[in-house]
């Protein structure tokens, strides 16, 4: 019984070490198991590859994704009806990545390249929808990924430069 | 300058109201503008045309991709780009024919009809697209088909986009058109009201400095005027001073030897002639009163009343007025004069001269008009604030109010019956006079109470400050007030003027 308490002890000991090594280093991105579908690049403090000039690659899956939570809302755009669109905020991205920089590229399959600022993700509440109607979005339906403003609720946001940063098909980000 | 334009700040205002009115007017014209112009260019023009432009990059990318599996690398490993360009097309084709936002623009029926076609072409070539890469191949006259019709409708889907957004370029451009119009009017208006303005403020200037001189013109005439009758004035008072003086002389000589005629003679002479005498001793005396009325007058507004403010012994001052007075009434008369000083001894910081023939002034009035066996009182007293009350009561025939207005005025005398006085003779009606000018110029006050029968009080209130720690020097023979019987040595001295 006496030798207890010292066990215990430095067990708590160890488990604080191990925390405080752990809370400085950033938590490791897992690898992506399915099909990668977003990378992003740039100003990022993890990432779970490197692009050719060195810094850190982040390529996620659709599960990767959906571990960053989820953000829905119910908004018309101006290319369609009201609908439901799933995903992470962009905010969660860039916390989970330890983003710096002011401002993030957005680049999709179509060619179709958009700068927007890092207020967008964290102020204005952009998402990066990958479900619409609680449906995974095919290419023919703006998917993979569409980032979405929440137009209804925030109308100052219905003005063309957001239209622009509305990109569907998302296949990159690079933050700067 | 300053005090031409210091009139002209109606119009600075105006001018200033004007110009803030048509800025504001301006602003909100402007705001309108741009407001309307991204409002357009958030429905219509750009979102309709940059889509109408993706398709026609997307279309490009596809046939691409599409002709790099066909051709160009026949060995190459099956790929999956056409596909995928495949379906960035579906899905841009499906925005256009679905999107809400174009639905709004007017005249899409005809793009819409175009893009609908595109949209059943393209799903019409699903299977082909979904081939594998060999079948794909065999395929290639359909393919090409396909890009023919495609690119032909492509085509005209732009051209029916360019139509859509040059009418609504027109119209924009027309309401743009008619705000600057409505701008330029504004402004125009502006420039205009600002235009008249300058012309009245300039007028109004001219007009003032006009004005202005006739003005200088008018005040210099007036000021040369207003010396003119001051040198008359003063030459009239100088005139005044000095034949004063010379009525004196020979009035003196008529009393004199009048007198003499009167009292002396009297044995030697039939009682009527005495009593010619008499009479021409009376007159005389009026006559020499009214002289040296009007000589303290002249000599009064020709000095302007100095008053030098000195210690004074107010007790014996007022004695010697009340002689001087008593003096100068009629010898037969019999009028006593009641004096009182509160306190007593009183020494006080006054003009001696100034107090002496207000007294005396004051006095020779009550005492005029105090029927025969009277008493007149004469009652001085210190009051708060250092101030002197002197007050003369007598027991005459009493003014009416509407005198009592006019008893100050130069030259007044009552008429009728109450113009007389006790032995019926006149009054000379300057004394009275003289005395509001010596009140006045020594900040003082009076007031009057009187009724017919009742008598007249004349209250004076002076500022006379205390004098501490000096006193000037009394007269040994400190008489005790008192009546004073107006006897024959008072008589005696009628002649002392």
């Amino acid at each position: 019984m006496p030798r207890y308490p010292m066990a215990i002890w430095s067990a708590a000991i160890w488990v604080l070490m191990v925390s405080a090594v752990s809370g400085q280093d950033p938590d490791p991105l897992p690898y992506p198991v399915g099909a990668v579908i977003l990378e992003v690049s740039g100003d990022i403090a993890v990432g779970n590859a490197k692009t050719s000039d060195g810094g850190w690659l982040a390529r996620f899956d659709l599960d990767m994704l959906d571990a960053l939570g989820d953000s829905s809302f119910r908004t018309a755009t101006p290319w369609d009806e009201a609908r439901t669109y799933s995903g992470p905020a962009g905010s969660a991205l860039l916390d989970r990545l330890g983003a710096g920089g002011d401002s993030i590229v957005a680049d999709a399959l179509n060619n179709y390249s958009a700068s927007m600022p890092r207020s967008d993700f964290t102020i204005r509440g952009a998402i990066l929808a990958t479900r619409i109607d609680g449906q995974p979005m095919t290419v023919r339906d703006k998917g993979p990924i569409f980032i979405v403003y929440p137009f209804d609720s925030r109308p100052e946001l219905n003005r063309t430069g957001y239209f622009k940063r509305s990109v569907w098909q998302l296949s990159r980000l690079h933050v700067e | 300058m300053r005090r031409v334009f210091g009139g002209f700040h109606w119009s600075t205002v105006l001018l200033l109201i004007l110009s803030a009115a048509a800025a504001f007017t301006a602003g909100g014209v402007v705001v309108h503008v741009s407001s309307m112009e991204s409002r357009l260019d958030v429905l219509y023009s750009k979102e309709a045309s940059y889509s109408t432009n993706r398709l026609t990059v997307e279309l490009a990318n596809f046939e691409r991709h599409t002709v790099l599996a066909l051709y160009e690398d026949p060995s190459y490993p099956p790929r999956a780009d056409y596909r995928l360009w495949y379906d960035i097309l579906w899905n841009r084709l499906d925005v256009l024919a679905n999107a809400p936002i174009y639905r709004t623009v007017p005249d899409f029926a005809d793009q819409a009809d175009q893009i609908d076609r595109m949209r059943t072409l393209h799903a019409s070539m699903e299977p082909v697209f979904g081939l594998s890469l060999s079948d794909f191949r065999g395929a290639r006259t359909d393919i090409q088909a396909y890009f023919a019709a495609f690119d032909e409708m492509a085509k005209q889907a732009a051209r029916a986009g360019d139509m859509v957004r040059r009418k609504m370029v027109q119209d924009f451009s027309a309401r743009l058109h008619m705000l600057y119009l409505l701008l330029m009017a504004l402004v125009a208006i502006m420039v205009m009201s600002f235009g008249v303005l300058l012309f009245q403020l300039m007028r109004q200037t001219a007009r003032s400095e006009a004005g202005r001189r006739r003005m200088e013109e008018l005040s210099l005439s007036l000021e040369n005027a207003l010396l003119n009758a001051r040198a008359l004035n003063e030459t009239k008072d100088n005139f005044l001073a000095h034949m004063s003086h010379e009525f004196r002389t020979p009035l003196n000589a008529i009393l004199g030897y009048s007198e003499f005629i009167a009292v002396d003679a009297g044995d030697r002479m039939a009682a009527r002639y005495r009593e010619y005498a008499g009479s021409i001793h009376q007159a005389g005396s009026r006559l020499l009163e009214f002289v040296n009325q009007l000589f303290d007058l002249s000599r009064l507004t020709a000095t302007g009343f100095q008053i030098q403010p000195v210690p004074t012994d107010v007790v014996a001052l007022l004695r010697d007025a009340r002689a001087l007075s008593l003096a100068a009434s009629p010898a037969d008369r019999s009028v006593w004069v009641h004096l009182t000083v509160t306190p007593d001894p009183l020494v006080l910081e006054i003009d001696p001269r100034a107090l002496t023939q207000l007294v005396v002034n004051l006095l020779t009035n009550a005492l005029k008009f105090s029927p025969d066996g009277s008493t007149v009182d004469l009652e001085a007293r210190t009051l708060k604030g250092d101030r002197l009350r002197l007050s003369v009561v007598d027991r005459g025939q009493g003014m009416t109010e509407a005198e009592i207005a006019n008893m100050f005025d130069p030259f007044w005398q009552s008429n009728g019956t109450i113009s007389t006085d006790a032995r019926g003779t006149t009054s000379g009606g300057l004394g009275l006079h003289i005395c509001r000018q010596l009140i006045e110029v020594q900040s003082g006050e009076y007031t009057v109470t009187s009724a017919p029968g009742q008598g007249t009080t004349v209250t004076v209130i002076l500022p006379a400050p205390p004098v501490d720690g000096s006193r000037p020097q009394t007269p040994d023979t400190a008489e005790a007030p008192g009546k004073i019987p107006v006897g024959n040595q008072a008589a005696t001295a009628a002649s002392r003027a």
